[in-house]
């Protein structure tokens, strides 16, 4: 463990060495190549390094086994992942498929992915979704690799790729211009290398080794207490009362008169999907691994990687600010449900129905959807079991429901 | 405990203990006991009766909502009173200005 890990150290080091600032976004890479089939999206305006990085990466882990292919150049259809064999098709009648270097090759870098036509990105997305890639109806398992990819949110894009595909990403970062005293460190570091940066980039482990440390992530254990945070957090992020999923309209217009109005869920139009729990739990693990411990705060911190492709808010200034203002507020709510003591008292609840506790449960239920959705779930239960009437829970006084839930048997009970 | 639901749990009442006993809820808190089953500091008393408060100050929500309307009441009160105050001195200013003019026209009439 401590071999591989001091290799992953090492890259990280040497990515350091050859790219300045951004310490946060090149550390959230690394952590991200850690699990199988990883993939990583680097946003940065023109300029700032986006390219550089992503090469610099992929051949710290591949070395020449990667292959790049860029959206800005002609990528014609379908030849991203294999092209028909003519000989054969015009000798034997047989229609043999040689499949693209970027298929086989472990190392994958997507170059200005919104530029990307759709055929490709298609393509991009079956492989990222099952881990295959299909040509002339023909497929090729591609088995474990390490994709890169880069976008500049200012371009304006040929295509608009949909949200599913950006999902595919595990994280997304952003790069930020150098401050006044790291452009003399840039040019310090090109004079060093002579402007051979990435040339200069040695292949710090080799892709086995990286699957050894992705295996030996995989193997951490996480303690309840981070899993159940990281739940929580996504839950935050993804509940609504009013089932904003399956509605037609969305917040704000959705939120009027709602209870949990001044609540995080009212200011997210579109939540983050449940990838965003398998993420998170990857990052941690990454992190258990190779920093020596995660904390609620790396927590959060992995949340500004991890959430921004994947939701949308309903007024958004500066995305990254909007999300930490949002984060800070999660951090306040955590506090709060401590200081109520709610899980102590859902324990209890587990246990068996207790009036008083109960009566406490419902409280809580008012400060915290969350709390609400379990505690309704245990109401449906002892509605069942006779010990609760149906008039008295919160769906029947607050007019909540949990989402798939048809009240109409209860409400013809009344 | 087997799931990892029920683990969370237990290790948050593990975090913060509670004991209940089928109508009292109570927790202990940096060694004070607290809770909903524990009576309120008497703020209300500290405030009008002028007894010296608690260490630690724990408000029932009846009594934070009369102290948030009665703060309400206040400040719609100052509003009040500061545009009666605005008026009294465009009086007072307006009763000088014309007690000055009195003077001087009584002045004037006086020196013929």
């Amino acid at each position: 463990m401590g071999y591989l890990r001091d290799k992953v150290l090492e890259l990280e080091r040497e990515l350091g060495k050859r790219f300045i600032g951004n310490r946060e976004a090149i550390h959230a890479l690394v952590l991200n190549q850690l699990h199988q089939r990883s993939a990583s999206l680097i946003r940065a305006h023109r300029g700032l390094g986006k390219s550089t990085l992503m090469i610099l990466l992929l051949k710290g882990i591949c070395g020449d086994d990667m292959v790049v292919i860029s959206g800005a150049s002609e990528v014609k259809r379908g030849e991203v992942v294999g092209r028909l064999h003519i000989p054969s098709l015009e000798r034997d009648g047989v229609e043999k498929v040689l499949w693209a270097a970027f298929t086989k090759a472990k190392g994958k870098g997507l170059d200005e992915v919104n530029r990307l036509n759709p055929y490709t990105s298609a393509n991009v997305h079956h492989l990222m979704q099952f881990g295959e890639v299909w040509a002339y109806g023909q497929k090729t398992v591609v088995g474990d690799y390490g994709l890169l990819a880069n976008e500049n949110p200012g371009d304006p894009t040929t295509f608009i790729h949909p949200p599913p595909f950006y999902d595919r990403f595990d994280i997304c970062v952003y790069l930020n211009s150098l401050t006044w005293r790291e452009k003399f460190q840039l040019q310090e570091l090109l004079d060093k290398y002579e402007g051979q940066l990435v040339e200069s980039m040695p292949q710090v482990l080799s892709f086995e080794e990286l699957q050894e440390a992705r295996k030996e992530v995989s193997s951490v254990r996480l303690s309840p207490e981070i899993l159940g945070q990281i739940n929580l957090i996504v839950r935050d992020f993804q509940v609504c009362i009013r089932n904003r999923e399956e509605s037609e309209v969305k917040p704000p217009a959705l939120c009027e008169g709602c209870h949990f109005i001044r609540d995080i869920c009212s200011s997210i139009k579109e939540p983050p999907s449940e990838r965003s729990t398998a993420v998170l739990t990857h990052l941690a693990k990454a992190s258990t691994w190779l920093d020596g411990s995660v904390s609620f705060e790396t927590l959060l911190n992995a949340c500004l990687w991890v959430l921004p492709h994947r939701l949308s808010l309903v007024r958004v200034r500066n995305l990254l600010q909007d999300l930490g203002s949002l984060l800070d507020r999660e951090r306040a709510k955590m506090e709060d449900r401590d200081s109520r003591k709610q899980w102590a008292i859902l324990n209890e609840l587990y246990k068996g129905y207790a009036p008083a506790l109960y009566k406490l449960g419902k409280e809580a239920a008012a400060e915290d959807i969350v709390f609400a959705e379990e505690l309704m779930g245990l109401e449906g239960r002892w509605v069942r079991e006779g010990k609760l009437s149906s008039e008295e829970t919160l769906s029947a006084q607050m007019g909540w429901s949990l989402p798939g839930v048809w009240k109409g048997e209860r409400a013809k009970g009344r | 405990m087997s799931s990892p639901l029920e683990e969370f749990l237990d290790s948050q009442a593990k975090k913060n203990p509670i004991r209940f006993d089928k109508t009292k809820l109570s927790w202990e808190e940096k060694g004070a006991q607290d809770g909903k089953g524990a009576a309120s500091s008497n703020l209300l008393d500290a405030i009008y009766l002028r007894k010296p408060p608690e260490e630690t100050v724990v408000v029932e929500r009846s009594v934070a909502a009369l102290i948030q309307e009665r703060i309400s009441n206040l400040e719609e009160e100052i509003t009040r009173l500061r545009a009666r105050v605005r008026l009294l001195k465009i009086a007072i200013l307006v009763f000088f200005v014309g007690t000055m003019g009195l003077v001087a026209e009584t002045i004037a009439l006086l020196r013929g």
